[in-house]
């Protein structure tokens, strides 16, 4: 495969449905990176990952994979992903055995005793059907075979959605093994906050079909913060210089998305990191500017 | 084994439980046939005919030779139809890909379109011979146990049999891939079958006919497959070929 800096590229990606407009989004994943794609439930993520696997056709806009057109190089790149779906793809008839029989014929590069490795690592029966496996066990199997073809870029659409937090850890720390040699790349979308700020590298946040924020993420948390005061404190902070506030009878919390300008303008102010969660909560509630 | 074989195999496994219940139906309708056909010569059909409706007619030995060789004739259409309509399990479990994460995992695989499509049609190839194979069988067996020569008619049925499973299943397929829906398939696929025997109506309805004043229903039913037969391995041909090249168009569009 070619050299190139960005796993993925997406500029100006837009698309209209009755109802919702996915419009001009754009972010890169830089080689090596996790991605974290948040967003409320119904924001465009599942649309934008959908463009960038060339499921649906977007209106305008540019997708590169590995520095390639993804419509003129499809099946080139197409050896190289692998996507991650909130339920596993496989039929509940379908065994861990059947799975690697027809996976093998998928992907040129199928490494049978890695697929088979993981199965043993996640405890997984290799005979049983996958109707009867919980949840979690789906997932970790759909883990398993994803990791096993030497994928240079996994999309995960939701894939930590209805799992306990003691499972997500464990797919957590796999994803971190899975990178480290620096050629590997994840795009992972979820609504679960707390997963995204234990793993990504970046974060690409989407609201109503718009992209709010994109970049690092340690930068954006780092250049985020709250502001706890009084009622009357809050009265004193120009508008301009938040994105909502969150008021009850005692007082306010104001999101600001420039620190250390902030730390110059309100001197006596009481600023706090803010988490990925706050920031996503607050700029929901953007629109409100003081909410409760 | 290739990709292509690969994924064949992936359409196998998960038709193999309604692959074997219409093996078991077949077999069902097989022995059912064969007992009946031989209760036209030994058994209480004989008795029954002899002693009520051909009671004391002249011929009623041959009378009741003609009563099983139409009745023969009607009895083999279900084992038939069964084999014939095997190629619609095919379209059964894109039904199931519909209900699952597959078809969006199918689309992020390095499969070309025309490879998905040649999957398919494949299957519906493999699964026709496989009907007239078995349905070919089945009459060569009838025909033994019944004492009744296998004639141009009876491979004409055994023909449209497979004609019109593989219409229905290719024609059922392409609808689920158009709209993603088993409600929508469904329905279009009832609106082409009426709109397509509201035209066989009409024809007979108003088509010049031979003299049929010495022909029965089962004597007509019978000229009926051995015209049609004929004509069943050109519709067969038509339906995998066009359904091929619709298919592969289908699977290249994008959702909206």
């Amino acid at each position: 495969m070619n050299d190139y800096e960005n796993a993925i590229e997406i500029n100006g990606i837009t698309k209209k449905y009755d109802g919702f407009t996915l419009d001009g989004i754009s972010f890169d994943l830089p080689k090596g990176n996790i991605l974290g794609f948040i967003g409320q439930n119904g924001a465009g993520k599942t649309t934008t990952i959908k463009s960038i696997l060339n499921i649906i056709a977007p209106d305008s806009g540019e997708i590169k994979i590995f520095g390639l057109d993804h419509i003129k190089h499809e099946n080139e790149i197409k050896k190289h992903i692998s996507a991650v779906f909130d339920e596993i793809p496989f039929h509940d008839s379908f065994t861990a055995n059947a799975i690697n029989t027809v996976m093998k014929g998928m992907y040129s590069e199928w490494d049978e005793k890695l697929y088979f490795s993981y199965i043993e690592k996640f405890g997984l029966p290799r005979k049983k059907k996958i109707g009867k496996l919980s949840k979690g066990m789906k997932m970790k199997l759909q883990i398993a075979y994803t990791l096993s073809h030497d994928a240079k870029l996994l999309i995960m659409d939701e894939a930590t959605t209805g799992l306990d937090p003691i499972v997500r850890n464990e797919i957590l720390d796999i994803f971190r093994e899975y990178l480290k040699d620096g050629e590997r790349s994840i795009l992972m979308s979820s609504h679960i906050t707390s997963d995204i700020e234990k793993i990504a590298d970046c974060v690409a946040f989407i609201d109503k079909g718009k992209m709010l924020l994109s970049g690092f993420k340690d930068d954006i948390i780092e250049n985020h913060g709250i502001i706890k005061c009084s009622k009357a404190d809050f009265k004193e902070i120009a508008k301009e210089d938040y994105i909502s506030a969150r008021t009850n009878d005692f007082g306010a919390e104001v999101l600001i998305s420039d620190r250390a300008a902030a730390k110059r303008k309100y001197s006596g102010a009481v600023i706090e990191k803010a988490s990925l969660e706050d920031i996503m909560l607050f700029y929901v509630n953007r629109d409100k500017k003081e909410w409760t | 084994m290739s990709s292509f074989f690969r994924l064949v195999y992936r359409d196998i496994y998960m038709s193999k439980k309604a692959l074997l219940i219409s093996t078991f139906s077949f077999i069902a309708f097989f022995v059912l046939s064969i007992l009946i056909v031989i209760s036209f010569d030994y058994g209480n059909i004989r008795t029954i005919l002899l002693e009520t409706v051909l009671k004391d007619l002249p011929y009623a030995d041959e009378m009741l030779g003609t009563y099983k060789e139409n009745f023969g004739f009607v009895l083999k259409i279900y084992p038939i139809l069964c084999a014939g309509f095997m190629s619609v399990e095919v379209a059964q479990v894109s039904i199931n890909d519909e209900k699952t994460a597959w078809k969006y995992f199918y689309r992020s695989a390095p499969i070309s379109c025309r490879k998905k499509a040649l999957v398919k049609f494949f299957e519906f190839f493999v699964l026709d011979i496989l009907g007239f194979v078995i349905s070919y069988g089945y009459s060569l067996v009838f025909s033994a146990v019944s004492g009744i020569e296998m004639s141009r008619s009876d491979m004409g049925m055994i023909l449209m049999g497979m004609a019109l499973g593989t219409a229905i299943a290719v024609l059922l397929y392409i609808f689920i891939l158009m709209f993603h829906s088993l409600e929508k398939a469904g329905l279009l696929l009832v609106a082409t079958l009426a709109a397509v025997l509201i035209c066989i109506e009409i024809y007979f309805a108003f088509h010049p006919q031979k003299d049929v004043s010495n022909t029965g229903p089962f004597e007509a039913l019978k000229n009926a497959f051995e015209t049609f037969g004929l004509y069943s391995v050109l519709i067969t041909a038509a339906f995998l070929l066009v359904g091929f090249i619709i298919t592969e168009m289908l699977y290249k569009r994008r959702e909206k």
